[in-house]
């Protein structure tokens, strides 16, 4: 690689580490460690909450998948911003201020074993079970992309990439938790957004403009400008029933938790969406430039078969200088890292807050459990980078269940928490367990309606359950009662 | 008939033109309406919900 690319890259994990350092003093106990102390402000909360979906999926998957299908693909694009806004505007608002009057709840867990009044823990136990498991798997699978990114930018070895990649994310997130989170992951989200801003309208003018690139896509092949080419009925539903996923996304709404006033919400609601739908456009457009640049209509040599998602790569690598190429790629370790630390900080929490706490020592101090959650990072990072060992275990692929499964055991429980008076104990245990085993079993069968998303019927079946065990269960109690109207007047 | 060829009936009947030929800009119509309403619809409705809750909150004193 360039040295001068190499520089970039080295220039910008330096400032990685230098939020870290900078956040350190400013983190005092668990509640500053995991959720910033509740002031973040609705900039940083949008740009990070955005940065902390969106993995490399965006920059190398979805620019790649584009490149082979076409327009046909853009429906995911559509069901994720969509989800991505009912999340904020329906869920953003109450979820701050419920897990405020909830016992000042820091965590998903917390807040569900606090919204119920829940003396049994098994709330708090199963979702943080369910949290650990799963984000174990979610992170590892993260740290085999950025291994692979160093791997072929740098030409290292697979594992001493993968330290090297652990070992960055370790750095900022064990010294700086929360904060030192949100704020890279703020500056992460700008450099993704210009990334997929620049890449794209380079591309094209290099093509000769937006008629010229489209006549050169339809050369290629007329199916790839119509948005329904093989798409069926239920193939379409189910990419736009990814956003669904959004409401029980635990690493994506603690953002939500730790703004730091919800008249916050409406400005990070704004910059948040921005973001999102000019950043999916981007990664759109990079693929579809590259069906017209890179298979032979186009001055690119063709993309080997198999290569695909190495489109907005080459585009860096031929369109511009080693400068601006090196802070490009740097954006793809951007996407990768900024989901991969916040997912940490969430098993973290659950270590710290639901399991050392809430099981433990209930009377720990505030600087204890910092330490724990710190040590936790550590700990869970150690294990992901262990399973990230050999980067085609078959471990790896419950990756893919994580999103419909999280989706499906927090999100209709979540929402019915907040919105529903006689919601019950009871209904929110049965409810998780119905929606998560209803995400394993669908996805067992193939062929017919089997094909729909699991996250669909997983959602569905987990609130329906959640909904008729509350109303076969005891009515909550006054207190629990109480709390909910003073959550809906707003009271002081 | 196929669920989405309906859907462009439907709007044909309205519009008077065949949205999966005629083109725009080299994009047929359909693909021009499913890129560019859905998404950035979004962004105008966070722009509108951004001023409407912002003088609620104002009207309210909680600011």
């Amino acid at each position: 690689m360039d040295p001068v690319t190499v520089a970039t890259f080295i220039f910008y994990l330096v400032g990685m580490f230098t939020i870290g350092i900078i956040f350190y003093k400013l983190t005092h106990n668990l509640s500053d460690y995991v959720l910033g102390g509740r002031r973040l402000g609705g900039g940083v909360a949008a740009l990070s909450a955005g940065a902390s979906d969106m993995s490399s999926w965006l920059i190398l998957a979805l620019p790649g998948a584009m490149f082979i299908g076409g327009m046909s693909e853009i429906w995911l694009p559509i069901g994720l911003a969509a989800g991505a806004y009912l999340n904020w505007q329906f869920m953003a608002r109450r979820l701050r201020r419920y897990t405020a009057y909830a016992n000042d709840s820091i965590t998903i867990p917390d807040f569900l074993e606090n919204r119920f009044r829940d003396r049994t823990k098994l709330l708090r136990m199963i979702s943080a079970v369910f949290i650990l498991l799963f984000f174990a798997f979610y992170t590892s699978s993260g740290l085999v992309g950025g291994a692979t990114l160093f791997q072929g930018s740098f030409g290292w070895e697979y594992t001493t990439a993968l330290w090297v990649g652990a070992a960055v994310i370790i750095v900022y997130t064990f010294l700086g938790g929360f904060l030192a989170v949100s704020w890279t992951d703020f500056f992460q989200g700008i450099l993704m957004f210009l990334a997929l801003i620049v890449v794209p309208i380079r591309a094209m003018m290099e093509m000769g403009g937006w008629n010229e690139t489209v006549q050169a896509v339809g050369e290629v092949d007329p199916a790839h400008l119509d948005v329904f080419t093989g798409a069926s009925a239920i193939g379409i539903i189910s990419l736009l029933a990814w956003g669904l996923g959004y409401f029980g996304q635990p690493h994506i709404i603690t953002r939500f938790m730790a703004i730091k006033s919800e008249d916050e919400v409406p400005k990070a609601r704004l910059i948040g969406m921005t973001w999102m739908v000019l950043s999916l456009f981007g990664a759109i457009f990079t693929g579809f430039v590259g069906i017209a640049y890179f298979t032979g209509a186009g001055p690119g040599n063709p993309i080997a078969e198999g290569d695909h998602e190495t489109v907005f790569i080459l585009f860096t690598q031929v369109l511009f200088d080693p400068w601006i190429a090196g802070f490009l790629l740097a954006a793809i370790l951007a996407a990768i890292m900024s989901t991969i630390d916040s997912q940490l900080l969430v098993s973290s929490s659950a270590l710290a807050e639901d399991f050392y706490k809430g099981f433990l020592r209930p009377h720990a101090t505030g600087t204890e459990l910092m330490w724990v959650g710190r040590i936790g990072v550590l700990v869970i990072a150690l294990i992901a980078t262990f399973l990230a060992y050999n980067p085609d275990s078959t471990v790896l692929e419950l990756v893919q269940y994580a999103w419909a499964g999280f989706g499906a055991v927090f999100g209709p429980v979540i929402l019915l928490s907040l919105f529903w008076r006689r919601m019950t104990m009871p209904g929110a245990l049965f409810g998780m367990i119905a929606g998560g085993l209803t995400v394993i079993l669908w996805a067992l069968p193939e062929g017919g309606i089997f094909d729909l998303y699991e996250l669909v019927p997983g959602f569905i079946m987990g609130g329906l359950i959640a909904i008729v065990a509350s109303l076969l269960s005891r009515p909550p109690s006054d207190e629990v009662i109480a709390e909910f109207e003073r959550v809906e007047r707003r009271e002081g | 008939m196929r669920w989405n060829v309906g859907i462009f009936l439907a709007i044909e009947q309205v519009v008077n033109i065949d949205v999966r030929r005629v083109k725009m800009y080299e994009l047929t119509f359909a693909t021009w309406m499913w890129l560019l309403i859905p998404m950035p619809l979004l962004i105008v409705l966070s722009l509108i919900t951004f001023v409407v809750e912002g003088k609620t909150s104002k009207a309210k004193g909680e600011k």
